[in-house]
């Protein structure tokens, strides 16, 4: 495992948002984490990319315990994340971008990556004038510099066309395969989960339903009353 | 495995729009380099044009007060940032080389090094608390610690050196470049040091700008959050750039110092910051030269009003501000800028096809 999470648990002001979750990461693997809205899936990787303190929780990278490193200490280590809504930075070109977090993460082969993200007519454009498709790109790239052994993605295909999400899915995968890095994937299309992902955890009210591979995901009877309904 | 789009021909599009957009720099950039080299030579003209010795010092108090707006306006440009107290770098500078030169005996070039020295020191110091916060708590911070040491002046016990509400009449001695206090005291001689400082200041802060360091700075101020997820400490080069910007108001404090040879405790006082910021939002604090238009327009309004008898001077500053906030909040240059830019881009054939959703 190169990382292992147990007992997460985040409360606000009472109200339980995870309560002693847990799960274990794996090289050139993908882990999704599915589960209905408020479940607690983007304040599980808060919590694991170090945006946020989860209680008592463990996070072991590599064989240390890294619960109380800051963010920049866990990115620089191998620990990177992608969010949700995209963060780029509007008025630096697509090739700035890169050029500061390869800098920062001396990291020399970033062309290669971004041919493989197809951004290279792109790169002297101001992030803010590409399309959103592209700044999507760009957010995953700007995690995947430095070749980091987890790469913790938060809904990456978040306003993305169902094509394209899936292609993206596809595309991180495929990374995680050529370079052996671990991936946690946070999706709310299941059909690209269940079709890139190698492990499933479903994630309900803050708790774990269940852990295991897609196919034992889709048949538990517990998920599919919780998230995916009878006839998923 | 290559990431392609749905819209393959778009992208192709794109590649080949893009290519046309490029900008290579070279031939580009030129002509704007012999425009803005020619620009700072007619700068040093500005005595043959501005004949009058009153209006010479005005323009000369202009430079003076658009060079610390440049100070000010580099914090607000590069990382969104608005200082009130940094008349504490201005001031400062100014009464540190009064008193290294007066009390201490000091030739001017060891005294202007030691206050400029000073204040980057104290930037250090005052920075390393002040930068941890940002918005509305740094702008407060700021104007706390500029107060603090506004009173700090005043008390009996520092009058010795500072020379309290009596002020502190500056002793010069030696020379600078050849030129003696009579020489600094001169609004001719005096415009031509501050153009001078004006190119090298404007340079170094474009240098700056262009800079990895000024691109990471720009990424903070755009998601400061997600530059660190990236792996980059950002108070490191938040504290740079708040001294960088301490610096340029100390210089500008120096030559104050330099041209009046007396300095008061308005120098200190927080209206005195709040002038920096003034100008630098009537002129344009997100362009390069906006603080000093700013200057210019804000100094020559000043003692139109003043002289014509009306005494509500901030009365018109306030209206002022309200009318470039309102009409064009990029400032006067800013605004005139964006113009510009507009026209020009109505003129060229619509080749961008880049989606911007």
């Amino acid at each position: 495992m190169v990382l292992t999470v147990r007992d997460v648990t985040v409360r606000f002001k009472g109200v339980t948002a995870l309560e002693d979750v847990g799960l274990d990461l794996q090289r050139g693997r993908v882990h999704g984490v599915i589960g209905p809205n408020g479940a607690g899936k983007s304040t599980f990787v808060d919590v694991v990319s170090g945006r946020r303190r989860g209680g008592k929780a463990s996070i072991v990278f590599d064989g240390e315990n890294v619960a109380g490193r800051s963010v920049t200490w866990r990115r620089r280590h191998g620990i990177a994340r992608s969010f949700q809504r995209t963060s780029v930075f509007p008025d630096l070109t697509v090739r700035a971008h890169f050029e500061l977090v390869a800098r920062t993460l001396r990291d020399e082969s970033v062309d290669e990556l971004i041919d493989a993200l197809g951004l290279g007519p792109l790169l002297d454009r101001k992030c803010g004038q590409v399309s959103y498709g592209d700044q999507r790109r760009v957010d995953i790239g700007m995690a995947l510099v430095g070749g980091p052994a987890v790469l913790l993605a938060d809904e990456p295909g978040a306003g993305l066309s169902r094509s394209q999400s899936l292609e993206l899915a596809r595309f991180i995968r495929q990374l995680a395969r050529e370079r052996d890095m671990a991936v946690l994937y946070i999706e709310h299309d299941v059909d690209a989960v269940f079709e890139v992902c190698d492990d499933i955890t479903v994630l309900n009210l803050g708790r774990v339903l269940m852990s295991g591979s897609p196919a034992e995901v889709r048949q538990d009877n517990g998920v599919r009353d919780a998230y995916l309904g009878r006839e998923g | 495995m290559t990431l392609t789009s749905e819209d393959s021909m778009e992208r192709r599009i794109k590649a080949d729009v893009g290519s046309g957009n490029r900008r290579p720099g070279g031939p580009r950039l030129r002509p704007m380099w012999v425009v803005k080299v020619g620009l700072v030579a007619i700068g040093f003209l500005v005595p043959l044009v501005v004949t009058g010795p009153y209006q010479r010092h005005l323009v000369v108090n202009a430079a003076i007060l658009g060079i610390f707006g440049l100070g000010v306006a580099f914090l607000i440009r590069r990382l969104g940032m608005v200082s009130l107290g940094h008349a504490l770098y201005f001031g400062g500078a100014a009464y540190a080389f009064g008193a290294f030169s007066t009390h201490g005996g000091l030739d001017i070039v060891p005294a202007l090094l030691l206050a400029l020295g000073g204040v980057v020191a104290v930037a250090l110091a005052v920075g390393s608390l002040l930068v941890r916060s940002r918005g509305i708590a740094f702008t407060m911070l700021t104007l706390a610690f500029g107060q603090f040491v506004f009173t700090l002046a005043g008390l009996t016990q520092t009058r010795s050196v500072t020379g309290g509400d009596d002020g502190l009449p500056v002793r010069m001695n030696g020379t600078l470049l050849g030129l003696t206090v009579r020489d600094f005291s001169n609004p001719t001689t005096m415009w031509t040091i501050c153009w001078a400082v004006v190119t090298v200041v404007l340079l170094a802060l474009g240098l700056i700008g262009r800079s990895r360091f000024g691109k990471l700075l720009e990424a903070i101020r755009e998601n400061e959050e997600r530059v660190r997820f990236n792996g980059s400490n950002t108070y490191l080069p938040v504290l740079v750039a708040y001294v960088v910007s301490a610096l340029v108001a100390g210089i500008a404090g120096v030559l104050f110092a330099l041209y009046n040879s007396f300095l008061s405790l308005d120098v200190l006082a927080w209206t005195t910051s709040g002038n920096a910021l003034i100008v630098s939002f009537i002129g344009g604090c997100w362009t390069a030269t906006g603080p000093l238009w700013g200057a210019l327009i804000y100094t020559v309004g000043n003692a139109m009003l003043v002289s014509g008898g009306r005494n509500e001077w901030q009365l018109y500053v306030g209206v002022a501000v309200i009318v470039v906030m309102v009409f064009a909040k990029a400032g006067v240059v800013g605004s005139l800028q964006a113009q510009w830019v507009r026209r020009r881009e109505r003129r060229q054939p619509p080749v961008d096809l880049v989606r911007t959703s």
